[in-house]
């Protein structure tokens, strides 16, 4: 018993894993029963094969379609449900109501990540947006960095202090189907932030660095699912990390960090004001990371990180906290460039992630 | 059980009952002033139809019913006390107002079709003689001098406020396209034969229930679905255009939408201006005018700042006009206009 009790916390992060994993694949269930009933009301009721937008198929297929769109966005609308902006920023999302009506939304997220061997990155992100007609939206993301890290300099521990602008995001974003519920963003970095910063002469590790040093692209798609107690967003991610980068030191070995690709659910219940909320984001790494063209051995390639966060909003202002983590599941290295291919299962963890938000809609 | 999955728990369980117990009701927020082009157009509706608005407003407290002409004069409060009054519905005659009540303090609208939160009430269009007209209800709407139409969550309720007899006209678990959704807002069709209801819960969309072939014909993805007073269209919300909602109209032959129309065709009427985000659209009984409540800033239905508009059909709805001027919610309005003949 008393072993038992010992082991309970590693067998309750694991039963928390795996209850959110489940909760993640719900959406897919969600959708084929959705599917299956339309496809029984359809077969039910022939009355309703109707001529209703012009612009859509007159079909059983365009029944479908309609049934699956569920309900509009929370993120995009204000339909019957919410409003709000499903965006994210450094591994905080808001997916409440956030505030709606201004010609410019504001949102600042300071986040502080710690890493188990007491590196920390702290970011103050504020991200710019508006619409454009009722279909498109184009954000700004200027981020300012605070990285923190013990290096080895000269055979010497040093703790080096790193502050500075990151790089610049920009996005575009359409919104997709009649109720919005769909969209489709774009977003491109640049490399603003010093992505070779020395001390004494020695380039400091990629993790210290505040840009990439190259431009890197990322496509995210989501489907916002509004139900009568809160919405439930379902997303995947591309993301390209660039090329290698150069060091002035290191003319031939720069860095690069892997490409790879995430699906994540969130979950939100309104209670008041507040909106609680539960997500799981599962990453893959394509391609692993290498520092001055060596491949890095035990990095982590498949990460799931569990997170949990608190909205309250009023008309023009919203604010979020939110706790999440990061847990490797594979490590490896990178099997393209030279890397032994070697990934093993693990379960250890990378990072801890404290995330505070602030919305507002101005003018 | 280890101490910190104690302290785990207890922590959790008290943020939960801690936000459960921020109510989360609306303020009562304040007047705001009302500018010289505001109370011109105001007076010009007034001189173009003397009629009468009722709406729901949190302006003292919990929402209460209050009315005024319809060039914004004579504001009355013809309900009050704790309970959340909303959802108004001008009898045909004009004399009564029957609404939705809370049973107990401020519930959301969220909870519209949950049992045993609401009752249906009728109250006299001038104040006063308030009555329980049917238990355990919400969504109450004439549909004679003397029946009524409400809901209870799944199904959808007749009755005749002489006999006090109840008639149970559609239930979704026995209809099997509706699949035990809830029924909000149900209208019926002038000749009786359709109803047009919101579905909430299992389902989400709008859409045309035919009484006698319990057939379903979904009209879309939006909510508050009604019927134009002649029946040959329906008018809902659909959650696109500017500030994020807008008013969709088609129109309807046997209960199934019938002309092929695009995305433009659809838009009934869209605010060209910052209060863009309509809801709650009712069209007076001649057809002539629409009045609804639209907020800029946030959606939430009884709690964000939405204010009471009134638009002739069928001229710019940029000459609309706004009727309420208070940063509380304001919500669900109807039209009453004396001596008007149903259009046809």
């Amino acid at each position: 018993m008393v072993k038992l009790l010992r082991r309970l916390p590693g067998v309750l992060s694991v039963g928390i894993v795996l209850v959110l994993m489940a909760v993640s694949l719900y959406p897919l269930l969600d959708k084929e029963m959705a599917r299956k009933e339309a496809r029984h009301r359809v077969d039910q009721v022939r009355t309703r094969q109707v001529s209703f937008g012009g612009r859509w198929v007159v079909s059983d297929e365009w029944l479908l379609a309609m049934r699956e769109h569920g309900l509009a966005s929370w993120g995009n609308i204000g339909g019957c449900g919410a409003s709000g902006a499903a965006t994210s920023s450094g591994g905080v999302k808001w997916v409440g109501r956030g505030v709606t009506g201004g010609l410019l939304d504001v949102q600042c997220i300071l986040s502080q990540s710690v890493f188990p061997d007491g590196a920390q990155q702290s970011t103050f992100s504020t991200r710019l947006g508006t619409g454009i007609g009722y279909k498109w939206l184009v954000a700004a993301t200027l981020p300012f960095r605070y990285n923190l890290e013990s290096v080895s300099v000269w055979d010497e521990q040093k703790e080096a202090h790193l502050p500075g602008f990151g790089d610049i995001g920009l996005e575009v974003t359409r919104k997709l189907g009649i109720a919005n519920a769909h969209t489709a963003t774009l977003s491109l970095t640049f490399p603003v932030g010093a992505h070779d910063a020395v001390r004494k002469g020695v380039v400091l590790p990629q993790r210290m660095q505040l840009g990439a040093g190259v431009v890197s692209a990322s496509g995210v798609y989501e489907y916002t699912r509004d139900f009568d107690w809160g919405p439930m967003i379902l997303g995947g991610n591309v993301f390209y990390s660039g090329w290698e980068n150069s060091i002035d030191e290191f003319p031939d070995m720069g860095d690069f960090r892997g490409s790879g690709a995430s699906g994540y659910v969130y979950a939100g219940y309104m209670l008041g004001p507040f909106v609680p909320s539960l997500g799981l984001n599962l990453t893959a790494k394509i391609t692993g990371d290498r520092e001055r063209d060596l491949a890095l051995s035990g990095q982590p390639m498949v990460m799931v990180s569990p997170t949990v966060a608190l909205e309250w909003s009023m008309d023009w202002l919203a604010v979020l906290i939110s706790l999440s983590t990061q847990l490797s599941l594979f490590e490896g290295s990178d099997p393209l460039f030279g890397g032994a291919g070697d990934w093993a299962p693990v379960f250890e963890l990378e990072t801890w992630t404290v995330g505070l938000g602030v919305q507002t809609s101005i003018f | 059980m280890s101490s910190w999955v104690k302290v785990l728990c207890c922590g959790l369980a008290l943020f939960w009952g801690s936000c459960a117990a921020i109510s989360g009701k609306p303020s009562s927020g304040s007047e705001q002033d009302i500018d010289d082009e505001d109370r011109a157009r105001m007076a010009k509706v007034g001189k173009q139809v003397q009629g009468r608005i009722v709406w729901s407003s949190s302006r003292i407290g919990n929402h209460d019913l209050f009315s005024m002409n319809t060039d914004g004069s004579n504001q009355q409060r013809i309900t009050a006390g704790e309970h959340v009054d909303w959802f108004p519905r001008f009898s045909p005659d004009g004399k009564t107002v029957m609404f939705c009540r809370s049973k107990k303090g401020w519930v959301y609208e969220r909870d519209a079709n949950m049992n045993f939160k609401w009752d249906v009430f009728s109250v006299d269009a001038a104040g006063g003689n308030q009555k329980k007209v049917a238990e355990n209800a919400c969504w109450g709407t004439w549909i004679g001098e003397q029946q009524i139409m409400f809901s209870r969550k799944t199904q959808v309720f007749v009755k005749d406020l002489d006999s006090g007899e109840e008639t149970l006209l559609a239930d979704s678990r026995k209809v099997a396209a509706l699949g035990g959704a809830d029924l909000q807002q149900p209208q019926m069709s002038p000749d009786g034969k359709f109803l047009a209801i919101t579905l909430r819960g299992s389902m989400r969309e709008t859409g045309i229930l035919n009484l006698e072939k319990k057939s379903w014909a979904q009209t879309g993805e939006g909510c508050q679905i009604n019927w134009h007073p002649a029946g040959g269209r329906i008018y809902w919300v659909n959650p696109s255009g500017n500030g994020g909602s807008e008013v969709f109209s088609v129109e309807v032959k046997a209960g199934q939408p019938v002309k092929k129309c695009d995305y433009e065709e659809m838009r009934f009427v869209d605010i060209p201006s910052r209060i863009s985000h309509e809801y709650f659209p009712q069209m007076s009984k001649d057809a002539k005018w629409l009045v609804w409540a639209a907020t800029q800033r946030g959606h939430d239905h009884d709690i964000a700042d939405y204010e009471v508009h009134i638009w002739e059909i069928g001229t710019d709805p940029e000459n609309c006009t706004r009727m309420t001027f208070h940063s509380g919610n304001d919500r669900w309005p109807d039209i009453f206009i004396p001596g008007a003949v149903r259009a046809q």
